[in-house]
């Protein structure tokens, strides 16, 4: 048989508990309604597009549903969700990307993007530099490590 | 209420003292506090009257010198939320001494958890005051409870560390502290009739 008070205090850490735990849903419940309202605001000026990180060591981290703004080049998105360092090319009028998320370009490997061709139903090698190509909402697209 | 000694008078203050010069120092983290502990722990000493005036008290004069700033129309909310810290360290005194020191510790932590718990609800009730005009009062009280969650997550997490922790030492110190003799269980208060 359980002592009336060691019930008491149980009672007591439960009720903490659940209050606690009630609270905090209800602080994620408005921090969620906030962004929900916010996304909602800015729906007119924004777009979302789905990138991919492929590591070339069979590891693909994919970032979908990524929110950009409107005209948000393949630069700007990719350095939204992952750490990027690139180098300007005047000669090319371009930027290459030398490092995403601490893996460098070196002499044998290097970082090559590529979108989906909807219409192809295949994937197509990026033809401009990063910071030339303009997204278009839902467009796929892949950073690869070759 | 029971006439003091000049020990307890003089212990009494310097755990005033101590509780609001801790309580208005200014701190990294909010709602980290030890007022609670000195609250409870004066009601368990001098009784639940003392207890929760000195709660009252030290949120008084915290409600107009915290470094937090001015607590407004939350002040009278505050003390009523630190009275009730005192006044059950009252109650708890006559249960206490029934017990090991490890049950003390484990009772002490999940009252410390209850109070502060029940503190920060009182208070949400005082944050949500002035919006009550502005928008349906069972809606202000649920967005005071809901935004002020995460503080009392770090609010109830560390005074319960402060209570199971600290509780114990606490008393065992005040013992050897002139005023601080008190009779602390009911088996120290029986060997005392006898």
């Amino acid at each position: 048989m359980v002592e009336k008070r060691t019930l008491v205090f149980t009672m007591l850490a439960l009720l903490v508990w659940a209050v606690l735990a009630t609270g905090l849903l209800g602080y994620y419940y408005i921090r969620f309604q906030e962004h929900v309202d916010l996304s909602r605001e800015y729906e007119a000026v924004t777009m979302r597009v789905n990138i991919a990180i492929d590591y070339g060591n069979g590891t693909s981290v994919w970032y979908n549903n990524t929110l950009v703004p409107l005209g948000a080049t393949l630069l700007n998105a990719t350095e939204t969700v992952v750490e990027v360092q690139y180098t300007y090319w005047p000669q090319h009028q371009a930027v290459f990307i030398d490092v995403i998320n601490g893996i460098p370009t070196t002499e044998t490997h290097f970082w090559w993007w590529k979108y989906w061709d909807v219409e192809a139903q295949a994937w197509k090698d990026g033809e401009v530099g990063a910071d030339i190509c303009r997204l278009r909402p839902q467009e796929t697209v892949m950073w690869q490590y070759v | 209420m029971r006439s003091l000694t000049t020990g307890q008078i003089a212990l009494l203050s310097a755990l005033i003292a101590a509780a609001v010069g801790i309580q208005l120092a200014p701190r990294p983290i909010p709602n980290v506090e030890t007022t609670s502990l000195f609250a409870f722990l004066v009601g368990i000493l001098f009784g639940s009257i003392i207890g929760g005036s000195f709660g009252g008290l030290v949120m008084l004069v915290n409600g107009f010198l915290s470094p937090w700033g001015f607590g407004g129309l939350n002040i009278p909310f505050q003390m009523a939320g630190m009275a009730i810290v005192g006044i059950t360290g009252g109650i708890y005194k006559r249960y206490f001494g029934e017990v090991s020191p490890a049950r003390v510790s484990v009772e002490v932590t999940i009252l410390g958890a209850s109070l502060t718990l029940l503190y920060d609800l009182i208070t949400n009730v005082g944050v949500a005051v002035p919006f009550m005009p502005k928008s349906s009062w069972h809606i202000a009280l649920a967005a005071s409870f809901s935004l002020g969650a995460p503080f009392s997550l770090v609010h109830v997490a560390s005074n319960s560390f402060l209570f199971g922790s600290g509780f114990i030492p606490l008393v065992k110190a005040l013992k050897r502290v002139p005023g601080g003799e008190v009779l602390w269980s009911k088996r120290e208060l029986l060997s005392s009739q006898c």
